[in-house]
């Protein structure tokens, strides 16, 4: 079975699936791609079902060796890909044989890269999913990220066509091409709209707060990571005594305001539940857009409804089952 | 009692029981979750349990939020007339004070007793399991007896070894996992209270009763052993 050797790991580097369900009731993490939307995508690309499992790469992509022939693709962050030294393009399914060198020279757009391989990636699930964990030390590879060294099992490539099994080094290696809908890969941008439901407890906020937090511009600081994004900007003000609620459930996207009135949005790493008042909830059509944002970016937030959310939600699905 | 269904966002809503934390309102929490887990919904991806509300999460793609909020309504109907299966009380053996629980001595000198005197209230008052949350496993506990609350560390240490027994405030709780905190250390519990190997994966689930008991060093280290290995039977009794 093909493996793949990491050779530099970047600086985030961990295997990822849609993310582990059915235990937050006992505290545990979703986890799963914080972007999946190019997860879904780049597997889509391989021929993978869309929750296959991928690596999920950070700012500065890993370089990686292949022992056998596989499928891959690259979705997400543009980390100005190439194999064995040619620049590879980013959505296109390329193929990979026995000693092929995959690098990334560094990020041109968004933050997180998703590469997919045929058949996904053979770690063994721990709770249902293969995702990694990092707080606890599950799933994924060994609980961690990736370090030099490492050999991950790739999954059976039985996908491939009998003429792909067959071919050699000397036929021409084409990348497989399956033409996307225009628009459909979002432009990762440092400026960028994100859209919102009104939360539990948006009554917790004056209206000036509320106001703050609709028209103000919010900064990604460097203290947000998978678990979620801090931003700093105009402080939104809670009435008097309402910043903490008894601890209850979070989502994904979840906008909670603790006492400095600085917004922090919940992503894939999110405690399951917290205390801080939750003034809105990002749509999960933009949490892409989000998961692609680096410290520095800015935030504008914009309310919509929850049936204009979910409509753009399973238009999104729509993409990958086809209807 | 009254519900209140919110959305949380365009894929999880809020089934609201109350406004403070109590047992009734705790109950109807858990007997709602029991009675919507019957229904087997399609496309319900989760559920979080919490001292007053329900979360449901679901997969829009897969049901109508205004299917699911009737579906919702007429499960609320049915509460009245439901009852949950006995709770259990779970045996949770400690060793107290020492090196397992260096703030022992701090918490009966700022209390006024003596260290016997709070390990037998700390061990003599069944807790209510009202909700897991904050990291794998972590149980938020009612029922610690107010002669023994001590507050929180100013600094938090560093290092906690799991299974560290422990009192913030009026809250006594189990470090699941070995992580950084603030609370008093009175003790340690050698059972794990996560396994992502064994199944079940968790020790607690909401609605148990926790009663701590005192173990001595050589029993300590002998249920230590059999938990290792995989042979040591939790002991858990009806709730009288």
């Amino acid at each position: 079975m093909a493996t793949l050797i990491v050779h530099t790991a970047g600086l985030l580097t961990t295997v990822q699936d849609r993310g582990r369900y059915g235990y937050q009731r006992y505290g545990m993490p979703v986890s799963g791609a914080m972007d999946t939307f190019s997860l879904e995508l780049a597997n889509l690309l391989v021929g993978n079902d869309p929750g296959k499992t991928c690596l999920e790469a950070t700012i500065t992509g890993p370089e990686l060796e292949f022992t056998g022939a596989t499928w891959l693709a690259i979705s997400g962050a543009d980390m100005d890909p190439h194999l064995n030294g040619q620049g590879i393009p980013m959505n296109t399914a390329i193929d990979a044989r026995p000693g092929d060198r995959l690098g990334f020279r560094g990020l041109k757009s968004g933050c997180r890269s998703y590469i997919a391989f045929a058949g996904g990636i053979a770690v063994p699930p721990v709770m249902g999913s293969r995702s990694t964990y990092l707080r606890a030390g599950i799933g994924g590879f060994q609980g961690r990220a990736l370090m030099p060294g490492d050999e991950l099992p790739l999954g059976g490539s039985d996908h491939l066509s009998p003429f792909d099994q067959l071919s050699t080094d000397t036929v021409k290696r084409k990348p497989r091409v399956i033409k996307l809908p225009e628009g459909l890969i979002p432009e990762y941008k440092h400026e960028q709209t994100i859209r919102v439901i009104s939360g539990p407890e948006a009554h917790y906020f004056e209206i000036a707060g509320l106001r703050s937090f609709l028209s103000a511009e919010y900064t990604v600081t460097a203290r947000s990571d998978r678990m979620g994004y801090r931003l700093s900007g105009e402080p939104i003000k809670h009435k008097e005594d309402m910043t903490n609620i008894i601890s209850a459930g979070i989502s994904l996207g979840t906008v909670q305001v603790p006492g400095d009135g600085q917004p922090i949005i919940l992503m894939a790493d999110r405690q399951t539940s917290g205390g801080y008042a939750r003034i809105a909830n990002v749509i999960t059509a933009d949490l892409t857009l989000i998961a692609q944002m680096r410290p520095g970016d800015m935030i504008h937030f914009k309310e919509t409804t929850m049936d204009m959310a979910q409509r753009h939600y399973i238009d999104r699905c729509n993409i990958f089952t086809g209807t | 009692m009254e519900l209140k269904y919110i959305p949380s966002g365009d894929s999880a809503f809020i089934i609201k029981a109350g406004d403070v934390i109590s047992e009734e309102v705790n109950l109807v929490v858990r007997k709602l979750l029991k009675r919507l887990e019957e229904e087997n919904l399609p496309g319900i991806t989760d559920f979080i349990p919490s001292y007053n509300e329900l979360m449901v999460c679901y997969d829009p793609a897969t049901v109508d939020y205004r299917q699911l909020l009737e579906i919702f309504k007429k499960c609320a109907d049915d509460l009245g007339t439901m009852t949950l299966p006995a709770a259990e009380v779970v045996h949770v053996p400690v060793l107290y004070g020492g090196e397992a629980g260096p703030d022992l001595h701090h918490v009966a000198e700022h209390n006024g007793l003596t260290e016997e005197d709070v390990i037998r209230i700390h061990s003599s008052a069944d807790c209510l399991v009202y909700m897991l949350g904050f990291t794998p496993g972590f149980c938020y506990l009612g029922g610690m007896d107010r002669r023994i609350a001590t507050p929180r560390h100013e600094t938090p240490r560093l290092k906690i070894p799991a299974g560290s027994v422990g009192i913030a405030g009026e809250q006594t709780g189990i470090y699941p996992l070995e992580s950084p905190g603030g609370w008093q250390l009175i003790g340690r519990t050698p059972l794990r209270l996560f396994n992502p190997d064994t199944k079940p994966e968790f020790l607690f689930t909401a609605g148990d009763y926790i009663r701590f008991y005192p173990v001595d060093r050589g029993e300590y280290e002998r249920i230590a052993a059999a938990v290792a290995g995989g042979t040591y039977q939790v002991k858990r009794t009806p709730k009288e």
